[in-house]
């Protein structure tokens, strides 16, 4: 009777022992950190500015733009340290879905992180709203974020947040091999236990160029670069 | 950069949800303070011998396994509601045979957290054990326990029985219990009672320090295997070694050293991230209507290769997300899709990836979509959305969408164009097998590993003619030494004599035709050999509205016997089962169940089922069947009773599957209350596609 029992014990075990492989993407490794380094150097003010931007990330720049139509985003974990690259697979409004190779995906919208998908405890939605408006039109206040997450029970949470969103430096640089200009806009949030600080390079038009967004507890921080908008 | 790391730290995932509680969701912030820092030795929460007033987390499973001395127990602990504790327990109790040798016994206990810990209060439990064995570790409890500071918790109770054996005072005599192992109730909180008391702090993350003042006397013990008590204080000490499992050290009455492993599962601490697969297809908004004027005008409807072109990408979609379109009625503005979600375990995500493929394949003015559950060839129910809100509300809040979603009846007529080449269809699946024995008092355990081949012919939808076949590996099954010596009819009881054969075995191989007579009803006819003991006919009817708590059914069969080598062969023994049921969805994933009928071996009666299901697809039920069946005649235990879990692979891997292992713990097998086994029971098959279930897994919508 015991038996069945230690059974899935031992099961549920090795799968989760194998399943834990799976979960991780391309790994970019210590050149990946260097980017994010670079990238965090453009939108937080005051982080050290990396000398160059690191070689492979250029190298797999240019190779997804040569070989992906329409717009691309580069992304880098921070947690896992992976960088990937996500092409546009589909546009509602003002929200752009991109897939990875591998079939991942993330979800912007007006350059705001909306969604993650197919990496495992994902963001589920975000309301944006209001930080969207002070970010893209570069402009310090305050407002309310909510992101979404399901628990390990399988039910939506919500994540309320308030945000202070201020403006930094003006910087131009050049990342993986593409030159940035814009205005920094820092995003400072807490609830629920959270306290999210993100970055952003916003261009005189108001798009986000290359960004650094919390996505969750298990995702940590993301650093969006868009390499062709 | 450091700085931001550490910060991230912080924020685990419990702080978040805890965190977000409060905005919608039932549990009260102050219910955290008694979940039990330790289980005792009988496996629900306490110090070591003596029980507290603590409960374990709501929905875990934990196994714990004892020993001190050559006397071990096994104990299976479900917390079934967030109050009640449920221990089934298996031991060997050195030297407590008649015959002086070791004593195998098994027993079930019940847990009642009656008040929470709450201010002032302390928390209030009472508890049964051994409620039904008649054994030796009958006994009772009230308990009530306090946290003093945050790493220090008291507990005092009262105990019978077994618990008010040392320093006991008044209460006269404890009746004797039922030794055949009904319920002992006239035994409960009588006789001599006794003060327990104790103490444990938590030293630190890992480390839990106990001590306690034990009211039970082991005279048992100490008549039977000299055991020596020397002392009323037990002490002991639990180390967590990971979240899974903690390691204890337990000193006995000043005599004896104890060792407990336990190891527990929380369904809602899966040990994969959930939701590693493909991302799915966004919503692609349909173009101005200018730029399409006879996509929205519907004159495409006039061509006659559109709605075969649009089926196939749908169903090419479909496929690649590993869904089947099984049929289509598409018109100018609405399109309804029967589809089989072969994959998704929550079928809202299904629904939610069809309907979004559907807004990438269909013309413009196709502003009504509604998509079909299928399940066995019926069509349970569907999910109606307006195209322009799946456009306005991708990737936002799902109750957003929820509230804009009609769910309702499935029609069962209607123009539908069937994909081609879908039918008939034939799978093949090849899997590993483990098969144990019954637990049995004064019994080794046997087991037999091996693999099953398994097919299934889909000759038109609802129409399936499918089988298995077991081949064993190794094992010893076959060297059981157990002959049944039930005076009822061995309906069950000789199971020992069906393990024995594991060559090429013929686990099942049925006819079964489902499908829809009517409005709100379902029907299943299944022939063949039924399962490893039973063949026959089994014919069932189902009504449940998609929107119903309740649903009614009815069950008649009438089966033979199989022959041992579970070849094609019959014994003499056939007769007729049958019951009416009625199904309850009591919310939040409980449901309740009673069967009325006869049972296999013309015994009469009845069976309660409770079944509470997460969001995730975990699920535990607890059974019990009493039937006028002597309990002389059924044996220990007197009726038939267990629990049946459900855990899905995508739990334990955080990938999509429809794959669950559904292992059933019954304390003993025997002959009364005993139903045959049928494949596509029609509850289980419609119920997570009906509304109830449809709304508890809803988050995954848009996932």
């Amino acid at each position: 009777m015991s038996r069945p029992l230690l059974t899935a014990l031992a099961a549920a075990v090795a799968l989760s022992a194998c399943a834990s492989d799976t979960a991780g993407v391309a790994q970019g490794g210590a050149s990946a950190s260097s980017t994010l380094k670079a990238g965090l150097a453009l939108v937080m003010p005051g982080s050290e500015a990396a000398q160059t931007a690191p070689q492979n990330p250029e190298a797999l720049a240019q190779a997804a733009l040569s070989s992906v139509k329409g717009p691309v985003m580069l992304a880098t974990f921070e947690a896992s340290g992976a960088t990937m690259v996500f092409g546009m697979v589909g546009e509602n409004g003002a929200m752009r879905s991109y897939n990875s190779p591998d079939q991942r995906g993330i979800v912007l919208r007006n350059g705001m992180l909306a969604a993650t998908r197919g990496f495992g405890e994902d963001l589920m939605s975000a309301d944006t709203e209001g930080v969207a408006k002070l970010v893209t039109s570069r402009s310090a206040g305050t407002a309310e974020r909510v992101q979404r997450y399901l628990d390990g029970d399988g039910t939506e949470r919500p994540v309320p947040m308030r945000c202070a969103v201020s403006i930094g430096q003006p910087v131009s640089q050049t990342l993986s091999g593409i030159a940035y200009s814009g205005m920094q806009v820092v995003e400072h949030c807490e609830g629920s236990g959270a306290v999210v600080d993100n970055g952003y390079l916003v261009s005189t038009k108001g798009r986000v160029l290359v960004s650094s967004q919390w996505a969750g507890p298990s995702l940590g921080y993301v650093m969006f670069q868009s390499l062709r908008d | 950069m450091a700085r931001k790391v550490s910060k991230i730290a912080q924020i685990s995932t419990l702080a978040l949800i805890a965190g977000s509680l409060p905005m919608a969701f039932e549990t009260p912030a102050h219910a955290e303070t008694t979940i039990g820092w330790s289980l005792g030795t009988y496996g629900a929460p306490g110090l070591i011998d003596m029980p507290t007033a603590e409960v374990i987390k709501d929905g875990e499973l934990v196994t714990s396994v004892y020993g001190y001395g050559k006397t071990a127990r096994g104990n299976f602990s479900f917390q079934i509601a967030p109050q009640l504790t449920a221990v089934l327990r298996v031991s060997t109790e050195d030297g407590m045979a008649d015959d002086g040798t070791a004593l195998r016994d098994r027993g079930f206990d019940l847990h009642w957290q009656v008040l929470n810990e709450n201010g002032m209060r302390p928390a209030l439990a009472i508890g049964l054990r051994d409620l039904m064995g008649g054994g030796i570790h009958g006994s009772e409890y009230i308990v009530a326990t306090k946290t003093l500071n945050p790493s220090l918790r008291g507990t005092v109770g009262l105990g019978w029985g077994r618990l008010g054996s040392e320093g006991s005072f008044g209460g006269g005599t404890r009746p004797v219990s039922d030794p055949t192992g009904g319920l002992n109730s006239e035994a409960w909180f009588r006789g001599p009672a006794a003060v327990f008391a104790g103490l444990a702090w938590q030293a630190n993350d890992k480390l839990t320090l106990k001590a306690e003042y034990s009211s039970d006397a082991y005279e048992a013990e100490t008549a039977a295997v000299g055991f020596d008590r020397k002392s009323s204080l037990n002490f002991g000490a639990d180390y967590k070694i990971n979240s899974m499992v903690k390691l204890s050290g337990y000193y006995l009455a000043g005599s004896e050293v104890g060792l407990q492993l336990t190891v527990a599962l929380d369904p809602r601490h899966p040990p994969a991230p959930s939701g590693l697969e493909k991302a799915p297809l966004p919503v692609r908004p349909r173009p101005a209507p200018a730029a399409d004027p006879d996509g929205w005008s519907g004159a495409w409807t006039a061509d006659p290769t559109a709605q075969p072109a649009i089926q196939t990408a749908v169903a090419d979609a479909l496929r690649k997300d590993g869904q089947i379109l099984d049929s289509m009625r598409l018109s100018a503005d609405s399109v309804n899709v029967r589809v089989r979600n072969q994959i998704y375990a929550a079928p809202p995500q299904a629904i939610g990836h069809t309907a979004r493929v559907l807004t990438r394949a269909l013309p413009p003015s196709v502003e009504t979509i509604t998509v079909t559950q299928v399940s066995n060839g019926m069509p349970t129910s569907s999910v109606t959305f307006r195209r322009s809100d799946l456009e306005r509300l991708e990737n936002t809040q799902a109750g957003e969408i929820l509230a804009a979603t009609q769910i309702g009846e499935a029609e069962t007529a209607g123009a539908y164009v069937p994909t081609e080449g879908l039918y008939p269809r034939l799978q093949f699946g090849l899997r590993p097998y483990a098969e144990f024995s019954t637990y049995e008092k004064d019994a080794d355990l046997y087991a037999d590993m091996g693999v099953e081949l398994s097919a299934r012919y889909e000759i038109t939808p609802g129409l399936i003619l499918s089988g298995a076949i077991n081949q064993k590996i190794f094992g010893n099954l076959d060297e059981q030494t157990k002959v049944s010596t039930s005076t009822a009819p061995h309906v069950r009881s000789d199971i020992a004599e069906y393990q024995k054969h594991g060559d090429l075995a013929l686990q099942r191989l049925t006819l079964a035709w489902y499908s829809r007579p009517a409005e709100n009803l379902y029907s299943r006819v299944t022939v063949g050999y039924l399962e490893q003991m039973y063949g026959g006919v089994s014919g069932e009817i189902l009504w449940k509205p998609v929107d119903s708590r309740l649903a009614f059914g009815g069950e008649l069969n009438w089966v033979k016997q199989r022959a041992y080598d579970q070849r094609f062969e019959f014994l003499d023994y056939d007769t007729v089962s049958g019951h009416l049921s009625a199904y309850y969805d009591f919310g939040a994933g409980v449901t309740g169940s009673v069967d009325v009928g006869r049972y296999l071996a013309e015994d009469w009666g009845a069976t309660f089922s409770v079944d509470r299901e997460l969001a995730n697809g975990w699920s535990v039920s607890a059974f019990a069947t009493i039937t006028d069946m002597s309990s002389d005649e059924f044996g220990p235990g007197a009726f038939d009773k267990g629990v049946k879990l459900r855990i899905p692979l995508s739990w334990a891997t955080g990938k999509p599957s429809l794959a669950t292992f559904t292992p059933t713990i019954r304390p003993y097998v025997g002959d009364g209350g005993a139903r045959v086994e049928v494949d596509g029971r029609l509850y289980q098959s419609v119920r997570n596609t009906h509304m109830g279930a449809l709304y508890e897994d809803w988050g995954r919508f848009w996932r």
